[in-house]
């Protein structure tokens, strides 16, 4: 139940934000017909001000808002159920997680940039809905308001999730249970819907002037959380390019204790030498280990309370993958590595990093 | 009834191309209407004796992109 806070708080900030840029459309769509009659009826009108004084006082809009918000924290919560479902049969290796990563990064960033206008180039990273739905959408849109246009519209947002909640599908993947998937997707979808529902009332008030901004500012958000999203799944490969990993030889300088020598790290021949690897909340200690290169090395990782995802302990190197107890020691066993090998660990989130250096 | 394609400006997400598209439940003798986010374009099949470019540019105007003949 642990990543389920988290959940809430993505969908609260960033989650909002990108639905809402992704969804926004099909939402406006189920607002009161007369609201887009309004605007309609108004082209020849220069008074933006007038067209939109006239949209408030027929209906309330709160209420087909609620109905799209609620349609659509079921219809996300039956998908995560489903998800999790599909999980439990599937077990995701650390690399596959990886390059599932790296895929949702990438897709996120590509869809900052088209978002930004960079390039055309980045419009083949949105998923258009095939025109057959699009059409339908449309004209269940078109309507007359009933209660029942917002409540399916809202269910149809799962065909087209934003970038943010795809990369939570697949942590409702990753769980491996029905329950526990639609628990998080339920947790995300929630967190989203206060400021869907805040930016959607106060919509025909913002008009298209804003929206661009807006778009912008979404963009920026997506642009970071796909960058720390592809890093993530580079540091869960072990990757030396990660962002952590490029970074460490500037911070250990600054804060660690000198690499030692050679010697220092041997142990007598007839022992197998031990390191030991402190597993807590914020991450590993120490985030650098040196062992004796060209013999076996036995790895005590120990835990003492911890609850954060560092216990989700990943060696990609050796293939080896762990999820650790919360308190207590378990041992892994090193073959053999050339003078000068980094070997690199990771929680299996890729938020959590640390290497290994053997010294021959 | 012809068959044009137009560049579409100022679009920003795939909703965008459903907007426009609505164009063809609300302008007489335009009978179909697909706009494309990724390309940029749209292609209207419409009763010329009816409707004209003028009008569906105007159309495409009202919900806030340009629009110009390819």
């Amino acid at each position: 139940m642990e990543p389920i806070i988290p959940a809430f708080v993505t969908g609260l900030t960033t989650g909002g934000l990108s639905c809402l840029a992704v969804q926004g459309g099909l939402l406006a769509g189920s607002l009161a017909r007369q609201i887009e009659q309004d605007l309609l009826a108004a082209p020849a009108r220069p008074a933006k001000g007038k067209a939109k004084a006239t949209a408030a006082p027929h209906t309330n809009p709160a209420l087909p808002i609620a109905l799209f918000l609620l349609a659509k924290l079921a219809a996300y919560t039956v998908l995560g159920a489903l998800l999790g479902l599909a999980g439990s049969f599937l077990t995701l290796s650390p690399v596959s997680r990886a390059v599932l990563m790296i895929a949702i990064g990438v897709f996120m960033v590509g869809n900052a940039l088209r978002m930004l206008n960079v390039h055309p180039i980045f419009r083949f990273f949105v998923i258009e809905p095939p025109r057959f739905i699009t059409r339908f959408i449309r004209r269940t849109a078109r309507r007359e308001t009933d209660l029942f246009t917002p409540l399916f519209l809202g269910a149809l947002t799962v065909l087209i999730p934003c970038g943010v909640t795809q990369a939570m599908m697949a942590a409702a993947l990753g769980t491996g249970s029905a329950a526990a998937g639609a628990a998080l997707m339920f947790a995300f979808t929630l967190g989203t819907s206060p400021l869907f529902f805040l930016v959607a009332y106060f919509a025909t008030q913002i008009g298209k002037r804003l929206e661009a901004h807006f778009m912008r500012f979404v963009a920026a958000v997506v642009l970071i959380l796909g960058l720390v999203t592809l890093d993530s799944g580079l540091n869960l490969l072990g990757s030396p390019v990660s962002f952590a990993n490029l970074t460490r030889g500037l911070r250990s300088a600054a804060a660690v204790a000198p690499t030692p020598s050679a010697a220092e790290v041997q142990a007598p021949a007839s022992t197998v030498p031990v390191i030991e690897l402190n597993v807590v909340n914020a991450g590993y200690f120490p985030e650098v280990l040196y062992a004796p290169a060209n013999r076996e090395v036995r790895l005590d990782l120990v835990t003492n309370k911890t609850y954060s995802c560092a216990r989700d302990f990943v060696i990609p190197a050796l293939k080896y993958y762990q999820l650790l107890p919360d308190t207590g020691r378990v041992s892994v066993t090193i073959p053999p590595q050339a003078p000068g090998t980094v070997m690199r660990f990771a929680c299996s989130m890729g938020m959590y990093t640390g290497q290994i250096v053997f010294l021959g | 009834m012809i068959t044009k394609t137009y560049r579409v400006g100022d679009m920003h997400c795939a909703n965008c191309a459903m907007r426009i598209e609505s164009i063809e439940d609300e302008l007489p003798g335009v009978v179909r209407v697909e706009a494309s986010y990724k390309k940029g374009l749209m292609t209207v099949a419409f009763d010329e004796t009816r409707v004209g470019d003028a009008e569906i540019i105007a159309a495409v105007k009202r919900k806030g992109y340009t629009a110009q003949p390819a």
